[in-house]
């Protein structure tokens, strides 16, 4: 359950590495100013293509990024279909009958079961499932051999494609950029760098340091409450309490009887983490020193000058294109 | 002067006390052990001692200076408690952000810190783990982290709140060799258990119950004393279970209850 954790740091050595994460996450900001203000499909393909060349120069493979953005491919598949079944603007690209009768039917769900099965077995799931949305479509599309008791029909419209791949490459970039800021940064400089970042909030009083302690601290918590969460289900299910089937009204009881003990746990939890952290002499707003410190090196000031480039010419292409 | 001195102090939580008029001293370097049934107040006592509640009535001194809000912050300075949940006093993201904690909290210097992270880790053994998370390690090794960032604080006392219970055999031993290298070194331990076992090595055995106590001694006092230990819910070992029969048949010699003494660490 530990490994299901998005976005975790994965050691290693390189110039992405070595930035100060303040820089980084500046950085990231501008790229993200700078993906949405683009709108040309062709941009966005460069701005892909750009992120392609960094991966390598940063010594981060596909695959890790891949791992990042895993949690959301089904999030992506569906904006993306989304899009092309109902955006029907431009040119009529071509259709697809998807008609249903008994046999086909039957066949696809045949199919789909196979596939649920076999996905066990297989570390390729999302390749699979395509393969599998493929034979689907095929079988529906081209075999009708029975009365057919229905029909639907999908018509791809090239705004819709367009803009459907427009998305899919926006939404690709930011996970990537974010996965790689996750991957490359230790999750305690990751904090530093944001409590310094959002130090000018400290204007209109807003205490930045405690909420980086917050986050830190809930940073440090997350394996610990899945692991929590883990042997509860165990012991439930051992109190025959089932967390795989069941109807609605199970799976409610099935909620609860996970978040009450999950519940009582965190508070007794963050009683005994305040009472450990004021025994360690900590005392909201009084100032501390930091064992982790930030230095701003050459490479930082590099950066920092090529992604605000990257962000103006961006604007500047909108404008003027 | 004593370390610590508790002058009739009361504490409740609701209507029944959990504190008791208790009254008690602790000197400078001494290893005492507080045992007693569950409820019987314990806890409470040490969250008294480090100001994490405030006493009712009575007063509680240490190092000569009375416990206020205008004192805590000082006392606390030197006091360090490592509790019985290793999950939840885990502060840091990683072992050495975790030692760093306190001292970042004490405005320790930078180039300091990097010296007490590097000897007290070496010190608990748990120098090679550094960079680990805490997701990473046992139970036995983030109380070991706890200790170290404890202990590079620099207190003159350790309170340790049935800080092995949660522990397998190999990390209540370790917890143990840890506790005899800080007496040795002079520091001054507190140790909280519901094992006889860790009340062996110390110096004087306090029994708690009711929030009062009902006896303070060195452990073979108390180990002798057996409808004390019946009122604390106390299980005796083996060994001084056969030196309490003998003593009562007048027939335990010194040998024999060296040898039984012996056998009782070696458990
Ligand atoms: N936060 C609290 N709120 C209310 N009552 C409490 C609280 N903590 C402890 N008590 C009560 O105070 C009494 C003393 O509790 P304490 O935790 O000090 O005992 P203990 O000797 O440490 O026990 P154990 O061996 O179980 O740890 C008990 O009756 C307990 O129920
Ligand atoms: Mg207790």
């Amino acid at each position: 359950m530990k490994n299901i954790v998005i976005g975790r740091y994965i050691p290693g050595d390189s110039f992405l590495y070595r930035m100060d994460p303040r820089v980084k996450l500046i950085a990231l900001f501008i790229l993200f100013v700078a993906v949405f203000v683009i709108d040309e499909l062709l941009v966005m393909g460069l701005a892909l293509l750009g992120i392609l060349v960094l991966l390598p120069l940063g010594k981060i493979s596909l695959k890790k990024v891949y791992f990042g953005l895993r949690p959301l491919l089904f999030l992506l598949i569906f904006t993306f279909v989304f899009q092309i079944l109902f955006n029907t603007q431009g040119r009529l690209l071509g259709t697809l009958r998807l008609t249903f009768d008994p046999l086909n039917v039957a066949l696809s769900v045949g199919i789909f079961a196979a596939w649920l099965f076999l996905k066990r077995f297989t570390s390729f799931t999302f390749i699979s499932f395509l393969v599998m949305v493929a034979g689907v479509l095929t079988l529906l599309s081209q075999l009708t051999l029975l009365a057919s008791f229905g029909s639907f029909t999908i018509a791809i419209y090239e705004e819709g494609l367009l803009f459907a791949i427009f998305i899919l490459l926006r939404l690709v970039i930011i996970v990537t950029l974010s996965t790689i800021l996750t991957i490359t940064t230790k999750p305690t400089d990751l904090n530093l760098g944001l409590e310094r970042v959002l130090k000018p909030l400290k204007i209109i009083r807003v205490n930045t340091e405690e909420i980086a302690m917050i986050i830190g601290i809930s940073l440090r918590y997350i394996p610990t409450l899945l692991d929590e969460a883990n042997k509860i289900i165990l012991a439930q299910a051992s109190r025959g309490v089932d967390f795989q089937e069941g109807k609605i009204k199970d799976k409610v009881v099935q909620i609860i009887s996970l978040l009450v003990p999950m519940f009582i746990i965190s508070f007794q939890r963050s009683d005994e983490l305040a009472n450990a952290m004021e025994a360690r002499c900590f005392v909201p707003g009084k100032p501390r020193t930091r064992l982790n410190q930030l230095t701003w090196k050459p490479l930082d000031t590099a950066v920092l000058v090529v992604t605000l480039t990257l962000m103006i010419v961006s604007i500047g292409v909108r404008i003027l294109w | 002067m004593p370390l610590i001195e508790l002058q009739d102090v009361s504490f409740s939580y609701g209507k029944t006390p959990a504190i008791d008029q208790l009254s008690l001293t602790v000197e400078a370097g001494e290893w005492v052990t507080i045992v007693g049934p569950n409820g019987s107040g314990k806890s409470t006592l040490a969250k008294l001692l480090i100001g994490l509640l405030k006493t009712q009535q009575g007063t509680i001194q240490v190092a000569g200076e009375t416990l206020d809000e205008t004192t805590v912050q000082g006392i606390r300075e030197k006091i360090g408690i490592i509790f019985q949940n290793p999950d939840n006093q885990f502060v840091g993201v990683t072992v050495k952000d975790d030692i760093a904690f306190g001292l970042e909290n004490l405005s320790v210097p930078y180039e300091e810190m990097l010296k007490r992270i590097d000897h007290y880790s070496k010190a608990v053994g748990m120098d090679a783990y550094l960079d680990k998370e805490p997701s990473q390690l046992s139970g036995g090794q983030k109380q070991r982290v706890a200790i170290a960032g404890t202990l590079a604080m620099k207190p003159e006392l350790i309170i340790f709140d049935e800080a092995t219970s949660m522990l397998d055999p190999t990390g209540r031993q370790a917890m143990l060799e840890i506790m005899h290298a800080l007496k040795a070194s002079g520091k001054t331990i507190l140790s909280i258990t519901h094992d006889l076992k860790e009340a062996l090595p110390a110096d004087r055995v306090l029994v708690m119950h009711e929030g009062r106590l009902l006896k303070s001694g060195t452990p073979r006092d108390i180990l002798r004393d057996e409808p004390l230990l019946k009122k604390a819910r106390l299980t005796l070992l083996e060994p001084f279970k056969y030196m309490n029969q003998l003593a009562k048949k007048k027939q335990l010699t010194d040998e024999w209850e060296a040898l039984l003494w012996q056998s009782a660490f070696t458990l």
